[in-house]
């Protein structure tokens, strides 16, 4: 017997709260929960023109038809927005690329069915100097009318295989998609776009994102809105669990096509958390939603400089992080640089290991003073030194590297002023390592080979190197 | 003939590859170092150790010349090695500090009372003096009848909570300026893990903080915070340094188990993950809008705490009443 309507039969039962529904009651909830997300946020407005990201999985298939309901209702509780769909076709690094295009004209002739546009694009995409926008299917689609080439095709499997572990390439997919979809709300002329994200994977997400290092980034991978540069990013599925979808597909008898898409085999962060939560969410229920919500009330600090040092030295650290403050995005992933912390921090701990273990040469120093018991002044006179100035310290570990590129190479010098190219080919690890925010460095950190890195992206970091230079000389009259 | 003579070449050359050099002295090592992988040989990882937990402490500016600091030593590795480290920081770098060892007895047979040889072993090997408190003379009740009155589930918040203000009321006691705690990288990557999982905002906020405490209350800091439990055991293990190392016998069912267990896991497939989830503790901080619970004085015994009457005083109550589930 339904709990909300005694007069119907259980259909299911809803796990949080333990209620049995019927298939009627679960239905109503479940728009409910869909509507209310939308509406309370006050945020999309009767007319705004939204880019619906869809895969064609569960959660997309949902949202697709959830749309569709809603903007057919004749009530004053009619959807009120101009939604067009997107889907990324990632065949090119999946298990079976030749299936590409046959995924590519189900999914997106489901899609037009529903009377709704679709545009195609790929993955591979992001590895163009000049991204192809996305492409408009229609019922005339053939198979070349897909953007990209075997060579594009090449460069993106090379850049994901040359990431040692599968938790950098997951995360280095993941970060890449993004950048596509956002790329080609774009090329399109949208400022909004809809991700079909349900409550479970934002779950792992929370915590798989603060595995990698990417607490910073939390709210903007979680929220329901987020703001990446022009575009507004929503996710209105974020409350609905993935088993509730997966009953109103049942109820609905929608098609699910799983297309062909990014899934390396074998233990990656990413696995390891998924099967941690859904593991634990089977001895307590509340597991899910209680990480949901507390990413819901999560921000992150600008700099974090407020964490790490202690009550009473705020004035100091204020100044060394300002020293050190980024305003400009992470080159590979686009949110805040999270590295320009005060020395008390984390990643500056990581740093003093990375430096202590491996034998840097200014290291050798400190080791015969502190081992030879010279006068303890002196030794921590030369420690303080290196280490109260934590942008020296890097400093001199990327001189280091690149300060041979710079004399060997006679066209380049002065910061690499030349043109774009020849900084390209002289781009270290080194040098983008300080454009990126945390969780990018550790995948740059497992890359073999930077040159793999997508053009655009190379462009960009050798664009903010030389800028960087020029502060640098100019520094001492700037206010 | 030849055949062997190959043979032993081939296993000549496998043996250099498996066994690196040094970084710095061209020693073949035995081991590569937890928090890195990179290989360094026995005095070269003492000294890295040990810079570390000195960059760790004058980064911080934990502490200042004449300061008295307790350690709060349980006899298990963290606080054996910290007691160790602090002395040996303080006169190779002249902190200037006086130092004592401060233990809490919380009446636990075959585990603490074990250890507790352990910490006093510490005091003469270390030569530093040594101050024990006990749950029996602060409450008048010890662990294990507590765990008779409520049973196993709820045990390790009970000693959670009275231990906290055991170490106050310890510190107050010997006039101390600062307590330092052994605290390392896993405790806090756990502490972190099990805040989300159990939607504790307001401990969220805190829990990465290097120096904890606020006014009246004596500051509490982490000189370990970076430090990775394997190397403090691979520390102490090449250091032959004494402890006792048994898990407390009414552990096996908290809470703080599954986040350990998925912990663990996630540093089997990368080994920086530890300071990775430390570093994304570090950038959280609250939305505007969200209540937190204030932080004011217990009406009862005086001592910091959210409520009117703290959760020590609220669970002691329920105990000595015979209620003992009252405040879980």
């Amino acid at each position: 017997m339904c709990s909300v309507d005694p007069d119907e039969l259980t259909v299911m039962t809803r796990a949080t709260g333990g209620l049995d529904i019927s298939g009627l009651c679960f239905l109503s909830y479940f728009v409910h929960k869909f509507r209310s997300t939308i509406g309370k946020s006050k945020q999309i407005q009767p007319g705004d023109r939204v880019l619906v990201a869809t895969s064609g999985g569960p959660s997309s298939a949902a949202l697709l038809h959830l749309i569709r309901e809603g903007l057919n209702e004749n009530s004053h509780k009619k959807l009120r927005f101009e939604p067009v769909f997107l889907y990324v076709d990632e065949s090119c690094v999946s298990n079976s690329p030749k299936t590409g295009p046959e995924y590519v004209e189900k999914i997106c002739s489901e899609v037009i069915s529903r009377d709704f546009l679709c545009y195609v694009t790929s993955l591979q995409q992001v590895m163009a100097p000049e991204a192809h926008p996305p492409v408009l299917f229609t019922k005339e689609w053939k198979e070349m009318n897909l953007p990209g080439s075997p060579d594009l095709d090449k460069k993106l499997c090379e850049l994901l295989t040359s990431c040692r572990s599968i938790s950098a390439q997951q995360d280095l997919h993941e970060q890449l998609r993004h950048k596509v979809i956002l790329q080609s709300a774009h090329d399109l002329g949208y400022t909004k776009v809809f991700f079909a994200d349900n409550s479970t994977k934002l779950s792992i997400n929370i915590l798989s994102q603060v595995a990698v290092g990417r607490g910073s980034q939390l709210p903007s991978r979680v929220h329901f809105r987020a703001l990446h540069r022009d575009v507004e990013v929503y996710r209105p599925m974020r409350e609905i669990l993935e088993y509730e979808i997966q009953q109103y597909i049942l109820l609905h008898g929608l098609t699910i096509l799983p297309a062909p898409s990014f899934n390396p085999e074998g233990t990656s962060i990413v696995s390891c958390t998924e099967e941690f939560i859904l593991g634990l969410q089977k001895d307590f229920p509340a597991t899910i939603p209680t990480v949901f919500r507390t990413g819901d009330k999560l921000m992150s600090t600008s700099s974090g400089s407020s964490k790490c040092s202690t009550p009473d030295v705020n004035g100091d650290s204020g100044s060394k992080s300002t020293a050190n403050v980024n305003n400009d995005p992470c080159v590979m992933c686009g949110s805040q640089i999270d590295t320009g912390q005060c020395e008390a921090s984390a990643f500056i701990a990581t740093l003093v290991s990375q430096k202590l273990s491996c034998n840097h040469p200014s290291v050798h120093t400190l080791q015969q003073n502190s081992t030879n018991r010279i006068s303890d002044g002196k030794s921590k006179m030369i420690l303080n030194g290196e280490v109260n100035d934590s942008n020296e310290l890097k400093n001199t570990v990327s001189k280091t590297e690149d300060s041979c590129d710079c004399s060997q190479n006679s066209d380049c010098c002065d910061g690499a002023k030349s043109t774009a190219n020849s900084g390209l080919k002289l781009l270290t690890k080194d040098m983008i390592e300080d454009l990126l925010c945390y969780g990018c460095r550790i995948i740059l950190k497992e890359m073999t080979e930077v040159q793999h890195l997508p053009v655009k992206m190379k462009q960009t970091a050798a664009e903010l190197e030389r800028r960087r230079h020029m502060r640098a000389h100019i520094q001492d009259f700037l206010l | 003939l030849p055949v062997h003579e190959s043979v032993h070449q081939q296993e000549r050359v496998c043996v250099d590859v498996l066994r690196p050099t040094c970084s710095y002295q061209s020693i073949i090592c035995n081991f590569h170092r937890p928090k890195t992988g990179d290989a360094l040989c026995k005095e070269c990882f003492f000294w890295a150790f040990e810079e570390e937990v000195h960059h760790t402490i004058t980064a911080a500016k934990l502490f200042t010349p004449g300061d008295y600091v307790a350690i709060a030593a349980s006899g298990g590795k963290d606080s054996t090695v910290l007691a160790y480290i602090m002395k040996l920081l303080n006169d190779r770098y002249n902190y200037g500090l006086k130092l004592v060892l401060l233990s809490v007895d919380e009446g636990i047979t075959g585990y603490r009372d074990d250890s507790l040889e352990t910490v006093k072993r510490n005091e003469q090997q270390y030569d530093i003096p040594l101050k024990v408190v006990s749950y029996e003379e602060l409450y008048g009740w010890t662990m294990d009848r507590i765990v008779q009155e409520t049973g196993r589930k709820s045990n390790c918040t009970f000693c959670g909570v009275f231990r906290r203000q055991a170490l106050d009321r310890g510190a107050t006691l010997l006039e101390v300026d600062k307590i330092v705690t052994g605290h390392n990288a896993d405790d806090i990557a756990e502490t972190v893990l099990m805040n989300i999982l159990r939607g504790d905002i307001a401990r969220l906020q805190r829990c990465t903080a290097l120096v904890t405490g606020s006014e009246g209350a004596i500051s509490r800091s982490k000189p370990f915070k970076y430090t990775y439990e394997k190397e403090i055991v691979m520390y102490a293990y090449f250091k032959k340094l004494d402890y006792f190392s048994t898990e407390c016998i009414y552990s096996p069912n908290a809470y703080r188990g599954y986040a350990r267990a998925f912990l663990k896991d996630l540093e089997k497939i990368r080994a920086t993950t530890i300071i990775d989830i430390i570093h994304s503790g570090e950038c959280f901080s609250v939305r505007e809008g969200i209540k937190l619970p204030t932080q004011s004085t217990c009406e009862c015994c005086g001592h910091i705490s959210s409520q009117p009457i703290c959760k020590a005083c609220v669970l002691l109550e329920g105990l000595n009443k015979g209620k003992p589930k009252l405040g879980i």
